[in-house]
């Protein structure tokens, strides 16, 4: 027939269409990822899993800091309809403008209307429940995230523990494991264990249909990686102790600090007046915060660590072990004490080191440093007054004094112990001599001290000649302290020369004359050292450190009370019914300890 | 008298076997697309794919009953069977719309298109057409009746709209031209479009002539262009061909140039001024000129999704993340875009698969087609071949994204009970007609 061959025009036609389809689908299907991630992109989607911050213990295993759930509201901008945004205001509280403001943070903070944003950050369990009722009118456009704040057992040691708070964006700048609503530590322990804190955020492949439903793990959830929960601290602290201690604290301004003398870790550790941490948790704290930041009395700085105070008469017990190291004193080295030279309340007489520790005789530590300081090298005081400083300065050094502690968390400060080079600065060098800078020799002047460093020279003083850096983890997850922390930090050699010194910090508390009677603690060999503190601005600060027992020292106490005047006063029983609590678990003087709760230094009397 | 087994004797078994293997991938098919929850039975008449296993079941028994009547009343009563599909045609444009279609007889959970009817009728009424005596396609008047038969059911589905079910009876110029329709026609509807896709190109990609480049852009510079071509086989024309031809090359050449002129003009014309913003759209991003896989592209972006990330072996029965009932990811998947699913689930072991199957099937009727003594039975077989190869063309490509969107269903394959019979009656009236091709010289 005529047009017969026409069908071949139809089969090449067939097969060429065929063919296409074939390589077509060979590219689409083999050759190319492209649609397979692009299937990704549509079907899968990424959930990230926050792993709960680590549990912070106390060191007999009572729970500091625990989790408990918060909600977060989240809204996804371009399912929100008109009728949503009035009556969701209406019934939230808010008004249009915030409304619209925080619609508008969530397309900006992830560039685009389809994911869903935190809309209302922090609810807590009671405020989420309010809404949670009305919240299904709402939906899909808002839903609720859990997630895990802090909260606190006992509320105590804000200061040492810390805070959480959102990540900021220079955090998500500075380390790139943080992501938008992440939490982190932003002070004490939070702040120095994050990365140990924190865990692992662990991430979830979930299926979703084309309207963002879940359909599911992918593929059985191989993919998924675990969130690995942040690893528990055991902390130093002793809860229960802590917690004595600031109620001791209650109504004063000062610090306590707690140490046990042969590990270094640290107790208690008060700065007073505190807050309560519960309410600086991510829920509560829109409420409280500016109460706390803005109180006048500066509640969120840590005075056990950050504030600097001239050491007052606790400073001699070195002075007689440093002397004694320079070789220019003896225990028995005498001195007259006549209240000529500087105001002093020991009976006028010749003195031994003994009594003048036990009745802190101010003319006797003046006279022995003045054998540090002038040692007679040089026939100008201007000139050997220098050098004598320089020595003592080396030996003072080797208590940390002038130095901030390598303290796991932060805020520790130097103090300052005065050298050469500051006296050169403060009078010009060659001008000054030892009788220009004598009243470092009991504790006053340039010397300052933070409580902890007060506390950790009771440590060396308890442990004849060493300590340990002072620190608020026992143990990471399974492991131990730090490396640092377990590193015998030896100071003088000399362990004989701590004995006189010893000796007479017991007769500070148990002999008639010691200024620390109010110190004792029944059938506890207490050795203790008051301090008063001259102060320009009002009331002497009162200061006391002690260690218990002597022999196999447990515990030291150093104690600073603003503006409480006489050590042995105040300070002193605060430091001896922390200790008795912590030896014998109780307390023998039930007057003693209701005269330090009632007393109230910070709201004067009417 | 011919006994009862003659019924089947010449029979083609081949052709009815890859029939039935297309319905069977398409019952396996329907089922995945159709699993709503996942719990119920292989088929179950909740979830539509038992509503599809009843539609299959009614069609071979329809399909048998076809095979019990004679040829000659096929035949005669094409025109009868015409009118009424018109007529229907005509009827269901008073019935409401469905997505803005109306398109649809509805009966209660039943539907049937009587555009699916009519595709079918119109291939018997134009074969039995061109086999009236004295009729010859070469005949101006032939044409024009020719053209009338196709062209009222075409205008009719336009009326609903239903451009899918149009683009089929374009299928009708192939078995024209097996029938001895000019192959020009084919050439200057290839060279047409070829034209009209550059002519849309250049007005995206601000082509410009080289002189005048601030005034002749797109497709004003389309037509310097061709100018310039014509020139150049002006040119060729006057050196190469013999002066005794060479008057008529040049008028074809002037011709060709004006006609393509206009040509481009009124492309341009139509795209700017006639189209719509949508059609405007849905042209550029087929043309790869524009993207918008969340937006406009949707439907597209996800159907290729789901077939390129079905990989050689796919991901398994009723394992598709994309192109599956419960996720939703691509629109009409049990429908337009079923082959989605059957690539995303058997992958390219599956897909190519489904498309040898079909240009099998294809030959195999052409080849059916071609042995026929009755020309009647040829032009039918040709119809058949035609129309199942432009829903091949049109469905395959749109879902491998190297054709428009046009909603048209993959036979066989694609869930729809009334789709399913329509095809099946055009197989099995071929199937029917073929078995007697040594009966009767028609």
């Amino acid at each position: 027939m005529k047009y017969d061959n026409r069908k071949y025009v139809l089969f090449i036609l067939f097969i060429l269409v065929g063919i296409i389809f074939i390589i077509r689908l060979a590219g689409m299907q083999l050759f190319t990822n492209k649609w397979q991630n692009r299937a990704t992109e549509i079907t899968e989607k990424k959930i990230d899993i926050y792993a709960p911050r680590g549990i912070i213990f106390d060191r007999e295993g009572r729970k500091l800091v625990e989790n408990r759930v918060y909600y977060e509201l989240l809204a996804t901008p371009n399912e929100i309809n008109e009728f949503d945004t009035v009556h969701f205001c209406n019934t939230i509280g808010i008004t249009k403008e915030d409304f619209i403001a925080r619609i508008e943070k969530i397309i900006e903070d992830y560039d685009s209307r389809a994911v869903p944003g935190v809309f209302i950050q922090h609810l807590s369990q009671e405020e989420f429940e309010k809404i949670e009722d009305v919240l299904y009118e709402f939906r899909p456009a808002f839903f609720e995230r859990a997630r895990t704040e802090r909260f606190y057992p006992y509320p105590v040691a804000p200061h040492v523990l810390g805070y959480v708070s959102m990540v900021s964006k220079e955090d998500r700048e500075r380390d790139s494991y943080f992501k938008l609503n992440d939490q982190t530590g932003v002070s004490g322990l939070e702040k120095f264990y994050e990365k140990e804190l924190r865990g692992r955020r662990g991430t979830q492949y979930l299926i979703k249909s084309a309207v963002g439903n879940d359909m599911g793990s992918l593929d059985g959830g191989v993919h998924d990686v675990k969130a690995i929960n942040g690893s528990p601290l055991t902390s130093t602290l002793d809860a229960e102790l802590q917690l004595y201690a600031e109620k001791l604290m209650e109504n004063k301004v000062g610090a306590v600090v707690v140490i046990e003398p042969k590990t270094g870790e640290i107790l208690v550790s008060v700065s007073s007046p505190g807050y309560d941490p519960n309410k600086m948790t991510l829920s509560q704290r829109n409420k409280y915060y500016s109460e706390i930041a803005e109180d006048t009395m500066n509640l969120l700085f840590n005075k056990a660590i950050s504030s600097e105070y001239p050491p007052g008469s606790t400073f001699k017990l070195i002075q007689a072990i440093v002397g004694m190291d320079m070789g220019v004193i003896t225990p028995q080295s005498s001195f007259v004490c006549d209240g000529s030279l500087i105001g002093d309340h020991i009976a006028p007489g010749v003195y031994q080191m003994r009594d003048a520790v036990k009745s802190s005789s101010n003319q006797w530590f003046l006279l022995a440093m003045k054998k540090m300081v002038q040692q007679g090298k040089f026939y100008s005081h201007f000139k050997d007054a220098p050098f004598g400083l320089m020595q003592w300065h080396k030996e003072m050094s080797k208590y940390n004094f002038g130095k901030a502690f390598p303290l796991d968390i932060e805020g520790s400060k130097p103090g300052l112990l005065p050298d050469t080079s500051l006296y050169n600065k403060i009078h010009g060098k060659g001008r000054w001599a030892y009788s220009t800078i004598r009243s470092i020799s009991i504790g006053q002047g340039e010397v300052q001290l933070t409580p902890l460093h007060i506390a950790n020279m009771g440590c060396v003083l308890a442990n004849r000649g060493y300590y340990y850096y002072p620190h608020f983890v026992k143990s990471i997850g399974e492991k131990g302290p730090k490396d640092i922390y377990r590193r015998k930090i030896q100071v003088s050699d000399e362990r004989t020369n701590y004995f006189p010194v010893i000796d007479a910090m017991q007769a500070v508390v148990d002999e008639a004359g010691g200024t620390a009677r109010l110190a004792r603690i029944p059938d506890i060999a207490v050795c203790a050292k008051t301090g008063t503190v001259e102060n320009k601005k009002g009331e002497d600060h009162s200061v006391f450190l002690a260690f218990a027992p002597r022999e196999n020292p447990k515990i030291v106490v150093s104690v600073y009370v603003e503006n409480a005047g006489f050590g042995g006063l105040w300070a002193g029983p605060i430091a001896s019914l922390i200790m008795e609590k912590y030896l014998t678990g109780k307390i023998s003087d039930p007057k003693k300890e209701k005269r330090i709760l009632e007393k109230d230094f910070i709201h004067p009397e009417e | 008298m011919r006994s009862q087994k003659s019924y089947f004797a010449n029979m083609d078994w081949g052709l009815f076997f890859i029939y039935l293997l297309l319905t069977i991938i398409g019952l396996i098919n329907v089922n995945s697309t159709s699993n709503y929850s996942g719990h119920e039975g292989f088929f179950s008449l909740s979830n539509g794919s038992g509503m599809q296993l009843i539609w299959v079941a009614l069609s071979f028994v329809i399909g048998f009953f076809i095979l019990l009547l004679e040829s000659t009343f096929i035949q005669k009563t094409s025109y009868f069977l015409y009118g009424i599909s018109l007529f229907m045609l005509v009827a269901v444009l008073f019935m409401p719309a469905i997505n803005g279609q109306k398109s649809w007889f509805g009966f209660g959970p039943v539907g049937i298109q009587p555009s699916e009817i009519a595709k079918t009728a119109t291939a018997l009424a134009v074969a039995r057409y061109l086999t009236t005596i004295n009729v010859k396609i070469d005949d101006f008047k032939t044409k024009l009746g020719v053209f009338a038969i196709i062209a009222i059911p075409a205008f009719l589905i336009i009326l609903q709209p239903d451009p899918g079910t149009l683009l089929v009876f374009m299928a009708f110029t192939f078995v024209l031209y097996r029938e001895g329709l000019s192959g020009n026609i084919l050439m200057f509807s290839l060279f047409a479009i070829v034209l009209g896709v550059l002519t849309l190109f250049a007005e995206h990609s601000g082509l410009s002539a080289p002189i005048l480049s601030g005034v002749l852009t797109g497709y004003k510079a389309m037509i310097f262009y061709l100018f310039l071509i014509g020139i150049v086989a002006f040119m060729m024309v006057r050196s190469f061909t013999r002066k005794r031809f060479r008057k008529r090359y040049l008028t074809t050449v002037v011709i060709g140039f004006l006609v393509a002129s206009v040509f481009v003009g009124v492309v341009d014309f139509t795209y700017d001024r006639v189209f719509k913003d949508h059609h405007r759209t849905r042209i550029e991003l087929f043309l790869g000129l524009q993207e918008d896989p969340d937006g406009e592209d949707y439907n597209r972006n996800r159907a290729m999704a789901a077939v390129g990330s079905g990989g050689f072996y796919g991901k398994g029965f009723r394992a598709a993340t994309l192109a599956s009932p419960t996720h939703g990811h691509v629109p009409e998947q049990e429908t337009d875009f079923a082959y989605c699913t059957w690539s995303e689930e058997f992958g390219f072991l599956g897909s190519t698969a489904v498309v040898i199957i079909f240009v099998i099937f294809l030959i195999r009727i052409i080849s059916i087609a071609e042995r026929q003594r009755s020309r009647f039975t040829r032009i039918y077989g040709y119809s058949v071949a035609c129309i199942l190869f432009i829903h091949f063309l049109i469905n395959i490509g749109m879902i491998l994204g190297i054709a428009p969107v046009v909603g048209i269903p993959l036979p066989f394959i694609s869930k729809g009970g009334s789709s399913f019979l329509a095809f099946s009656i055009l197989i099995f009236v071929l199937i029917k007609l073929d078995s007697d091709r040594k009966e009767v010289l028609r």
